[in-house]
């Protein structure tokens, strides 16, 4: 019974966590970095987060100049599947960074492995510039060095277009 | 906090040793086997390897008339559709390749297309796309490097678009890896060398990365030891045997090694100088693997530092102070690199390999970035850092 309770809140954390990431996703593509990025993915490519054995996850996909949301339907083109909700749940409460948790096998990657690649150096940047510095030491192998200016600019940047896409028919 | 966490995977049977070629018929045998198609490359029916092969099996009442000798040096989907062909054409049972990485990548293609069906092996690329065993596959690696005979990878390249194809699965897995001494016995010094830096690199960066586990460290130290310990005395006499098995040894224990923690930042500069300059695989390992060393220094001193025990002996690794001990070994694999240039000329710089340009190092900084060996390295790496080890390395 503790164990259900357990599992249940964090499933429940996970889920909002995929929301919070999948909308960061969207939100910070407008970044300077993201956008030099972005040309590399086909037109239309999809993203997905996924937990197996589960309805959890989201999806985005390249669309123009911007990440919009996409809907889950089959297998994204690429997609990031974790083996179990406690898995995912370490990811996203900064327990395990992305490579220390892709080193420990929690999650597998089915698509491009450079397109993989060029994925996460676009979730560092967001995450680089939007979580407070004790959190990304956590979330990230090494926190690169932002100016100040350039910082502030691209999370002005990334929660305006955060706030456009919680207004229902805005386009973020 | 999440606490330590890994997966450890090898399901091939390993024979090796003195006449383990004459154990093939009793282990096709026991795989219901008795009609295996041979795959090679001209180079080694030109060495005659094939010819000891056919005799072992031979004499063990197993057919080898079949071989298929045309695989050329970048192996693609046309030569795997030919061999799955001529494969089905005569009925074949099984498989066995003879050769290096390319030899060895071809065979893994062509048992996907003969146990799965048809003819389209784009239908398979891609990671854990197969869902079923294969055919038995036995490979006879003729190179101490790759270590593809333990490895769930294929690389192949498109015929049609020119862009390689990967192959990841564990049923991709050879079921048996053979390694007799008579098969690498005539390795030229260079590729000697070459594919036992090669197989050091493996090792040491399965050793050092990210993926590290208690049972990869294992087979990866016994293999740094392995290849410390014989790579010059193969060298200096290159029909010992013994030493050439040790190194043969080396490689597959490397390859074991890497395949479940996998590779950092050497393999991922070395995949993008090999793309664009053709450079051999092992050349690219043995020139980076110092200089990648240093730049994973600062954050793995002490992982780097435990490298002395295999490469310089418990003796020299206990009058060094644990500070020094990281310094110290890359110094080692310097000074090995030294030894190979002075006996087989194997190059320790991209200038030495006469084969690099300067003006090539931005983009193959700027193309590494790609590489998914990247994800495993220590160190965080951007693109100013991947091009200054190059520089360093140049």
């Amino acid at each position: 019974m503790a164990m259900t309770a357990l599992y249940s809140a964090q499933r429940a954390f996970v889920a909002t966590m995929f929301e919070v990431l999948g909308r960061l996703i969207v939100a910070g593509s407008g970044d300077p970095v993201v956008q030099g990025e972005l040309p590399g993915f086909p037109e239309g490519y999809t993203i997905g987060f996924s937990v197996y054995g589960d309805t959890l996850g989201f999806r985005v996909a390249r669309r123009g100049d911007r990440f919009v949301p996409a809907e889950r339907k089959g297998q994204a083109d690429l997609e990031l599947v974790f083996k179990h909700v406690s898995h995912a749940f370490a990811l996203a409460s900064f327990q395990e960074s992305s490579a220390v948790a892709y080193a420990n096998d929690r999650f597998v990657s089915h698509g491009d492995i450079a397109l993989s690649m060029r994925f996460m150096r676009c979730m560092d940047r967001i995450q680089a510039v939007m979580l407070p510095p004790p959190i990304s030491t956590m979330a990230l192998k090494s926190v690169p060095v932002i100016p100040a200016a350039e910082r502030i600019r691209s999370a002005a940047g990334t929660v305006r277009d955060l706030i456009r896409g919680l207004i229902p028919g805005s386009a973020a | 906090m999440s606490g330590p966490y890994f997966e450890f995977f090898c399901p091939v049977k390993i024979v090796a040793g003195s006449l383990a070629l004459e154990h093939m018929p009793y282990e096709l045998g026991q795989r219901g086997s008795n009609k295996p198609l041979i795959v090679t490359d001209q180079g080694v029916r030109a060495a005659k390897l094939v010819d000891v092969v056919q005799a072992a099996l031979t004499s063990g009442g197993v057919s080898a008339e079949l071989v298929f000798d045309d695989i050329p040096q970048d192996s693609s989907t046309t030569a795997v559709t030919a061999i799955a062909r001529f494969y089905r054409d005569n009925r074949c049972d099984s498989l066995i390749a003879i050769g290096g990485g390319s030899v060895i990548d071809t065979a893994k293609a062509v048992n996907i297309l003969v146990s799965e069906g048809g003819d389209d092996l784009h239908r398979y690329a891609g990671t854990n796309v197969l869902k079923k065993p294969l055919k038995p596959l036995f490979v006879l690696p003729t190179t101490s490097g790759t270590g593809s005979e333990v490895t769930n990878v294929s690389v192949i390249k498109d015929a049609q678009s020119g862009l390689k194809l990967a192959f990841v699965s564990g049923y991709i897995l050879p079921d048996v890896a053979v390694l007799d001494p008579r098969m690498t016995l005539g390795l030229p010094p260079f590729f000697t060398a070459a594919t036992a830096m090669d197989a050091l690199t493996h090792a040491t960066e399965a050793f050092t990365c990210l993926g590290k586990n208690p049972i990869s460290d294992a087979y990866a130290t016994a293999a740094i030891k392995k290849v410390a310990n014989n790579v010059l005395q193969v060298l200096e006499t290159p029909t010992d045997q013994e030493r050439r098995l040790e190194l043969s040894v080396a490689a597959t224990m490397a390859g074991i090694a890497f395949s479940n923690s996998m590779v950092g930042l050497v393999h991922a500069l070395g995949h993008t100088i090999g793309a664009i300059t053709h450079l051999p695989h092992g050349v690219c390992m043995s020139v980076l693997l110092p200089y990648v060393l240093e730049y994973n220094l600062p954050a793995r001193a002490d992982v780097i530092g435990e490298l002395l025990i295999p490469l310089a002996g418990a003796e020299t690794y206990a009058k060094i102070p644990a500070q020094d001990r990281g310094r110290a070994a890359i110094a080692k694999i310097r000074v090995l690199r030294d030894q190979l240039w002075a006996k087989a000329k194997l190059p320790r710089t991209l200038s030495e390999t006469g084969r690099v340009h300067r003006d090539q190092l931005p983009d193959i900084a700027r193309h590494s970035l790609n590489d998914g060996a990247l994800i495993m390295n220590p160190v965080d790496v951007r693109y100013e850092d991947a091009l200054r080890v190059l520089e360093r390395a140049f």
